[in-house]
């Protein structure tokens, strides 16, 4: 991966510092005029220098530098959570152009720009204002982000250290299966025309584009690591018209077209140092949990016949039996594209006295299309078989070589049949969504002490979809064989489909009874039915599945406002509620919600605050026992009793827990700790236990993750032109979790973070500034880490930095 | 494209309980009414307030001569957004007397603080009233947001006379100011796996919209009705042919924990096999059974089988796999 992350850090630079250039170049070409105009910025009304009226006041500041960065441990986890590298930055730039009163005839009032983070940070941003008075308003927002995974969790390989076929080392992938390393890139621009007329415009376009090399996995037969070409795009375009009818009211028009298209790709890209006899590279899947053992003598084909998967282990590259499941070649495209066409009406209005209203209809409907789905897959699985010989019914003699057999109560064979060979898959699809909503809130003021609001949601989408797909198979004995069977083409044609109607209502009556005390009570209900069509059977739904389900849900609301004195604030709320059924066990049919913050400022230098929060969720249905919770605490101290130092102090701890009875099957290990065996009859699947034999057992999935955070930073300025601030924030996980694999990581359940940092800021003369920063990142896992290469790692970032501003 | 979908009886029908549920609300509704008549009976009067009477045009005083005597507040004002107005107006636009009323009883009075409207010593409502005058179409649902609920006015976030984010006039730039009352969140986002928000590149107000909305928590949603998060992330947007059905029905939340995790997915819990057990284990089939797939936990989960998301790779949604393989 090497190449693929230097490859990418050289793409991308170089398009940060394009990118960077056309923004520098736009905003140079809109403000030479201006800054050609020898800014003055003490000036508040246009002045005369050398004869020339000056219209703007100028003010502009560059940050231009460097990292530094060290390290040790763990590269990739580096890079997964900090991904800071050593070069040459703009650290930031802004630009400030306001016109001065009584100026004449200038393009804009004001205009503003910020670019920050260009030359190889993994995220860049540049901001651009400008504003004409009545005429128009625009701001454009461009981001990009680089994100790097390389964290063994989501996609875990559970290769066992040393496993060893027929003289030959499984080897442990050091790396995620689903790591990535994309770059996303947002732009946002929005123009106003006309904002305080009477009739304003609006004008929006947005574009997101996320690709970058990534990896990916299949399963037939076995698990394939796949290059993933990452490549997803949208744009989205927005016109809309506001209308101010009378004062207070504003009726709006909206349309809103979305295009997103959909371009990743997927290729074979796991070879894993693996040929057959012949040559051919060959990959059998790259989470072997255990060495795929010996083809029994009575299946298998004939060169391989009770051989183990690897054939030879002496020679490089070892050579694989061709008879287990392996892949040779696969490549999958499925290019789609989605228009999500948007209307919206909304209004507003404060016209009648102590009355506020908003209301919105909204109807979208998106067309997603896929005009060519292609999959091409060479190897063998043995799951997959045609009959290539009956004996008794099939003339001549049994083949001398075959993929499997089929074998009668007696032991006798049945059939001789070949396995899935080669997959050719192509066709097409669409799915529709249609979607409408309307909403409606009001609060009625009415009486200065007390008040009601109100808010009707309605929404209603349907998403139909078909496609038709078209799979011919080949089948052989052997990898190293030509298909000698080719089965008819069969054809898929699903009609799927998902509605949803949501029909809530919340109504909240809000009392202030005094000056410094406010309460208020709310009720909210919600009412949802849901339909759910697939068409197309799986294993163990043979008609494939169409149900509907209906739910209602009622909460209670409670809060209170006060404020004992006009330092103090204290704010608190409950919600509890309940609802008749839930769609998964994860949205509780029993939940409270209960919240208090408060902020006190004894002195204007000091603020104090605390927040605690906790959500309980509770599902008891039978056998189903979920529980769950996120509490969580946290205080804070900012204080600033001198202007030569401040200082700030948090801490915050925070709980996640959850759990829910589940039931798994076990048949090569000793159950976990936490399980217990189901009753003998009782199925997990389809694992009964039985007297002799126990495999299904069940679990809690049980987790917590008690976290602890805290952070403490000085600033000291004890001379007005040096500045500096020296800190330090820890986040600690102590967490655990059912452990159903004792090869799965459990991720940063045992962790701690700690990122302490210092910086200086000296003013060496009014325009001129010397910066330099120092940040450590230190992460360390404790307890077991799983099959994977430890994730340790220590990281110095030194950024020296040149201010310059007029 | 032809109707190939089966007709749904969705917008026929009505959910069992949906008119209990709604009677319920609009009887509540008219009983805060009565209680509210009640309480008002008689409605209390508002103060004298210099707001509420159309001020004569001789009543201002003009910005110059509030600077006279507070600098302090109008040294900011050169680069304040309020001024754009004043520019397009040739200074007669938003000013000082805008949002504190017509100042000459003030001035007259020698500085009679009463004689002024001063937000720092108004009530939170006074001062959304007073800002909501202008702003009320930008920020249609502020009355109805937490925020508002709590008792937050306006300017416990925005400093009207110089902010130090100059677009907004925060009072301080995000996170910071947003963690001065939601510190618990900090610590979210300080964890080894987040939302990069302290870094600068996401903002709070990228997902929730501090003036409210109508979602809960002030939750955006993207022009397309579809959740916030497939603004950045868009390739879950669907719609796809095989759709995942609770990512769009219960929301991405079920899974995910989006302001940070020690999941490097962001997961709700350490382990993928266990986030995907808690809903898809035999154990609820009597509840659940249209959640279950029975060869989901036949699986066997002890160090024989991968992370479900191996095979399963697809899990937001898929255009050629039923059970999410491709």
């Amino acid at each position: 991966m090497k190449n693929i992350r230097s490859m990418q850090a050289v793409f991308g630079s170089c398009v940060s510092v394009a990118i960077a250039g056309a923004f520098a170049l736009t905003i140079l070409s809109v403000t030479a005029p201006a800054a050609a105009q020898n800014a003055n910025p003490s000036n508040t009304a246009p002045s005369k220098d050398n004869g020339e009226t000056k219209s703007y006041d100028v003010r502009e500041s560059y940050d231009v530098g460097g990292r530094i960065v060290e390290r040790s441990g763990s590269g990739a986890m580096y890079d997964t959570l900090v991904n800071m590298q050593s070069g040459p930055r703009i650290l930031n730039s802004t630009l400030e152009v306001h016109a001065l009163p009584g100026a004449k005839h200038t393009i804009f009032d004001n205009l503003f720009e910020n670019s920050g983070g260009y030359g190889g940070d993994p995220n860049d941003m540049s901001t651009l204002r400008m504003s004409k008075g009545k005429l128009y308003d625009f701001n454009g927002m461009f981001r990009r982000d680089r994100q790097y995974f390389d964290y063994n969790l989501l996609g875990n390989p559970l290769v066992p250290s040393g496993l060893v076929s027929n003289g030959y080392t499984y080897p442990q992938i050091g790396y995620a299966p689903h790591l990535f390393n994309t770059v996303r890139r947002m732009t946002d621009v929005n123009l106003t025309l006309l904002p305080i007329s009477k009739v304003s415009f609006r004008a929006n376009y947005s574009q997101n584009i996320n690709q970058g090399p990534t990896f990916s996995s299949i399963h037939i037969g076995a698990e394939a690591l796949l290059q993933q070409f990452w490549r997803n795009s949208s744009d989205s375009w927005l016109g809309a018209v506001d209308w101010k009818p009378f004062h207070g009211t504003t009726l709006t028009v909206e349309e809103v077209l979305t295009h997103y298209k959909g371009d990743t790709s997927w290729q074979f890209g796991g070879q894993t140092g693996l040929a057959l006899a012949n040559g051919t590279a060959v990959s059998i899947g790259f989470d072997n949990v255990t060495a795929v053992g010996a083809v029994s003598a009575s299946t298998g084909c004939s060169v391989a016949k009770g051989q183990a998967a690897i054939v030879n282990g002496a020679v490089t590259p070892a050579i694989a039996n061709p008879c287990v499941n392996g892949y040779l070649q696969y490549t999958r495209s499925q290019p789609m594209r989605t228009i999500f066409p948007t209307e919206a009406f909304r209004f507003q209005s404060s016209t009648i006295n102590n009355v506020q209203m908003t209301g919105r209809f909204m109807y979208t409907g998106a067309n997603m299309n896929m005009p060519a789905y292609n999959e091409y897959f060479n190897g063998l699985e043995s799951r997959v078989t045609a009959n290539v010989y009956t004996p008794g019914v099939s003339k001549g003699a049994a083949p001398t070589a075959w993929c499997t057999v089929t074998k009668n109560a007696a032991g006798a064979i049945t059939a001789y049949n070949d396995c899935l060979s080669t997959s050719t898959i192509t066709g097409s699809g669409k799915a529709q969504r249609i979607n409408v909503s309307a909403d409606y809130g009001i609060v009625w003021q009415i009486s200065r002490a007390f008040s009601v609001s109100e808010q009707f949601d309605f929404e209603n989408f349907r998403q139909p979809a078909i496609s038709t797909i078209s799979e011919v198979d080949q089948y052989s004995s052997s990898m190293l064989t030509a298909p000698v069977f080719t089965g008819a083409a069969s054809l898929t044609t699903p009609a799927n489909y998902l509605g949803q109607r949501t029909e809530s209502n919340r109504v909240t009556g809000e009392w202030e009874a005094t000056d410094w005390l406010k309460l208020s009570l709310g009720y909210h209900y919600r009412a949802r039915t849901l339909n759910f069509i697939q068409s197309v059977a799986t294993d163990a739904l043979a008609t494939g599945r169409n149900y509907g389900y209906n739910d209602n849900e009622n909460s209670g609301l409670f809060g209170v406002a006060l404020r004992p004195n006009a330092q103090w604030r204290i704010n608190g709320s409950v919600e509890t509620g309940w609802a008749n059924d839930v769609y998964v066990p994860v949205s509780p049919r029993q939940f409270q919600a209960y919240q208090i913050r408060t902020t006190y400022k004894p002195k204007n230098w000091a603020v104090l605050s605390g927040a605690y929060s906790d959500m309980e969720r509770r599902d008891n249905a039978a056998n189903v026992g979920y529980m769950a919770h996120n509490r969580s605490f946290a205080t804070n101290a900012s204080l600033a009793p001198s202007e030569y130092y401040s200082l700030d102090l948090s801490y915050g701890y925070l709980d996640v827990y959850s759990r829910a009875i589940n039931c798994f099957v076990d048949t090569v290990a000793a159950a976990p700790a936490d399980s217990t065996p189901m009753p003998i009859g009782l199925a997990c699947g389809n694992a009964v236990n039985s007297a002799t034999s126990t495999t299904a057992f069940y679990g809690t999935s049980r987790y917590d993750a008690p976290t602890q955070y805290g952070s403490a930073g000085i600033v000291l300025t004890p001379v007005k032109h040096f500045q500096s601030a020296i800190g330090y924030r820890v986040n600690a996980v102590d967490g655990t979790t059912e452990l159903l694999n004792p090869l799965a990581p459990t991720g940063t359940l045992q962790s701690k973070y700690q990122s302490p940092y210092f910086d200086i800021n000296w003013k060496l003369k009014p325009s001129w500034a010397l910066k330099g920063d120092w940040n450590y990142y230190g992460y360390g896992e404790d307890g077991g880490i799983g099959p994977t290469d430890p994730r340790n790692f220590h990281g110095n970032m030194y950024t020296l930095g040149l201010h310059y501003e007029h | 494209m032809e109707r190939f979908w089966p007709r749904t009886r969705l917008l026929l029908s009505r959910a069992s309980g949906t008119g209990q549920g709604l009677r319920a609300c609009w009887m509540m509704l008219a009983a805060s009414l009565l209680c509210a008549a009640a309480l008002a009976a008689p409605p209390r009067t508002k103060p004298a307030d210099v707001t509420t009477k159309a001020p004569a045009p001789g009543d201002f005083v003009g910005a110059e001569v509030c600077a006279s005597c507070h600098e302090a507040e109008t040294k900011g004002f050169a680069t304040n957004p309020h001024t754009r107005l004043a520019l397009a107006h040739n200074n007669s636009g938003a000013t000082c007397e805008s949002c504190h009323g017509p100042g000459k009883a003030h001035v007259e009075g020698g500085g009679d603080v009463t004689k002024i409207f001063n937000p720092a010593k108004a009530s939170a409502k006074e001062v959304d009233e007073k800002c909501l005058g202008c702003h009320a179409a930008a920020h249609a649902n502020f009355k109805r947001s937490a925020h508002a609920e709590a008792g937050v006015s306006c300017v416990s976030c925005h400093s009207v006379h110089d902010g130090a984010d100059k677009e907004h006039l925060l009072r301080a730039a995000e996170p910071t100011l947003c963690f001065q009352c939601h510190n618990d969140q900090k610590s979210q986002f300080s964890m080894p796996f987040h939302h990069k928000v302290e870094e600068g590149l996401v903002h709070c107000s990228d997902c929730h919209d501090p003036h409210g909305t109508l979602q809960s928590k002030g939750l955006r949603a993207t022009a397309d009705q579809n959740a916030v998060c497939v603004k950045c992330h868009t390739e879950a947007a669907g719609p796809y042919i095989y759709e995942h059905p609770v990512v769009k029905t219960e929301g991405c939340l079920s899974c995910h924990s989006p302001h940070g995790s020690p999941n490097a997915r962001l997961l709700n819990v350490a382990n993928m096999n266990t986030l995907c057990l808690q809903c898809h284990s035999a154990t609820n089939s009597s509840a659940f059974p249209h959640v279950v797939s029975p060869t989901g936990p036949a699986h066997s989960q002890v160090a024989t089988e991968v992370a479900c998301t191996n095979c399963h790779s697809q899990i937001h949604g898929s255009n050629s796999s039923n059970i999410y393989f491709k």
